[in-house]
């Protein structure tokens, strides 16, 4: 009995000694399964900082490009031990919605423990934005009829070259008030689905907001249009960043215009045959508090103006504008006529926009609101 | 006489030692049996995790609009570009009824089906018993679902919650032993707070 005892004991510990081992076995893959969830995560935070961190590098130096993969500084998280990031900066092309876009490419690849994660930013190459008041290639809250007389009027989407871009453009009037176009404006655009129609008069009624209320609150000042404290682009413009500019007399403007241009009129005053020189570019201001500072007859030497035009008040238009135009006065011309500016067009672009506003989007520190962001793939 | 009781005296030790041993391997068994189901239904959670994860994080990737399309208790449908390849993609995520899942043991799981582009639904978490989303607005509070019906205010959407729980398909003893999870996903693509 003694050795039969024996040999049950000897058989039930070998068997107890295989389940246990079975045991073991499946509480390893328990735990191996969260490490390797948790590794996963820990390389996620860790691609996604150094994302962050690498996009505040590209705000402050927008031509910065990185062709081969570089390390990470090892000691950018160093409360989180060992661990691996490698990335790359190149330029690129990236197609969205059937529309290609020149963009920087951002890859970011961490790896922790076993676990490994990649990061992808495609970022517009253009680091300014599209203010929310652009609505329309022109953007007013007064009637407008008499402003833009017959000119041609396009809000669809435009490259820095005049190349059309499909459905992502804007209204190509957006107004506060009833629209009329009495005479004979080709008026083209996006609606709000993104569907394009092309210049004709009469224009399509798609193409023209009218009567919107922005909240009852349309900006009554260029930093507000713009989104940004009163007195930023006044300081940027003294700053003479970019090539900017401030002014109280036109006579004094330095050509050509770049960056943001600031004219403050005196209440009531008119410049009167406004010439912007040759290939004006940018942030046009001509405002003062009291919302009267008049433009008449507007012109350039050669070529068009690109950028954006935040005025008070405009008439006679003769000159060409990629970008947009936004008026701020709600009195704006009803009775003088403006003819033959038939030739002359304003065609919305957003490129031309961000162009204009990376002088005032670079303004700050970190990347979010300065380095626009096409997508993020994690 | 002596050696009689050594013999009944050993024949109770080892009657014994065989029933402790038994009772200890049956205990064993069921130890083990309790650790896979709870491994099965950890690694269906995390499988799961994975998976929303996987997608909820390129919602709106590389699209135009705004890409929440439903925002519902039980489902959400989004546009994002999964394959990356220029073309946006429909994502459903929908929780089925119980009463799908009749034949399992487990009376109270449910499907959660998955379809990209209007294509096969398939049942993506076995053993699912609970699941809902959540979703919170730019100021971080959470969006009441009656408001979510508006485009309007799904464009506020910023952060995604899924709450879910998976327990095996087949009960020990019957006893289900639930695996919960708590996971808040913030779509980078979303836009800014």
């Amino acid at each position: 009995m003694g050795k039969g005892s024996l040999i049950i004991v000897l058989g039930a510990s070998m068997v107890l000694s295989v389940m246990n081992l079975q045991l073991n076995k499946s509480s390893e893959r328990a735990v191996e399964n969260m490490v390797g969830y948790y590794n996963s995560s820990i390389a996620r935070d860790i691609a996604n900082q150094s994302a962050s961190y690498l996009l505040s590098q590209l705000a402050d130096s927008a031509s910065w490009r990185v062709t081969s993969p570089t390390s990470i500084p090892n000691d950018l998280f160093s409360d989180i031990g060992s661990y691996t990031a490698t990335y790359i900066i190149k330029d690129t092309v990236i197609r969205i919605n059937g529309v290609e876009r020149n963009a920087i490419k951002l890859a970011v690849t961490a790896v922790y423990g076993k676990e490994s994660h990649s990061v992808v930013v495609y970022a517009d190459r253009n680091f300014g934005y599209v203010p929310p008041v652009v609505r329309g290639a022109f953007t007013v809250v007064g009637p407008l009829d008499n402003t833009i007389s017959d000119m041609q009027i396009d809000g669809r989407d435009h490259d820095w070259n005049w190349k059309y871009l499909p459905g992502s453009g804007v209204f190509g009037v957006s107004s506060g008030t009833s629209f009329s176009n009495s005479k004979n404006a080709r008026i083209g655009g996006t609606d709000a689905n993104g569907v394009d129609y092309p210049l004709n008069f009469p224009e399509h009624p798609n193409v023209v907001e009218q009567n919107y209320k922005w909240g009852g609150n349309f900006p009554d000042s260029p930093d507000k249009a713009l989104g940004y404290p009163e007195g930023t682009l006044k300081s940027i413009a003294q700053s003479g960043k970019e090539g900017s500019q401030y002014v109280t007399n036109p006579k004094d403007l330095r050509y050509p215009l770049r960056g943001v241009t600031y004219v403050e009129l005196a209440p009531g005053v008119t410049w009167k045959s406004a010439n912007l020189g040759e290939s004006p570019e940018g942030i046009l201001v001509v405002h003062n508090s009291s919302l009267n500072a008049k433009v008449d007859n507007i012109h350039t030497k050669k070529s068009a103006f690109k950028g954006i035009i935040l005025a008070d008040y405009m008439f006679h238009l003769h000159l060409d504008v990629l970008g947009a135009v936004v008026l701020l006065s709600p009195k704006l011309e009803t009775k003088k006529e403006c003819k033959g500016n038939e030739d002359h067009k304003v065609f919305y672009s957003s490129e031309a926009i961000k162009r204009a506003t990376k002088v005032v989007a670079s303004q700050g520190s970190g990347w979010r609101g300065r380095v626009p962001i096409f997508g993020w793939r994690e | 006489m002596n050696t009689s009781l050594d013999n009944i005296s050993s024949m109770i030790i080892g009657g014994l030692i065989v029933l402790t041993v038994l009772t200890l391997n049956a205990n064993i068994t069921t130890s083990a049996f309790e650790r896979t189901r709870d491994l099965v239904s950890q690694e269906a959670a995390v499988n799961l995790t994975k998976l929303l994860e996987h997608d909820l994080y390129k919602l709106g990737y590389r699209t135009s609009g705004v890409p929440l399309l439903r925002a519902e208790s039980l489902a959400v449908k989004f546009a994002a570009d999964l394959a990356d390849d220029g073309t946006p993609d429909t994502i459903l995520y929908r929780v089925g009824t119980a009463d799908i899942l009749a034949g399992t043991t487990n009376p109270r799981d449910i499907p959660l089906y998955r379809s990209i582009n209007r294509g096969d639904s398939i049942n993506v978490a076995p053993g699912l018993v609970r699941f809902f989303f959540s979703y919170i607005d730019t100021s971080g509070n959470v969006m009441r679902y009656d408001s979510l019906k508006s485009e309007a205010y799904r464009q506020v959407v910023r952060l995604i919650t899924v709450r879910f729980t998976v327990e095996p398909s087949d009960p020990l003893d019957s006893l289900f032993i639930p695996v919960t999870v708590t996971k808040t996903v913030r779509p980078k693509n979303l836009g800014e707070w």
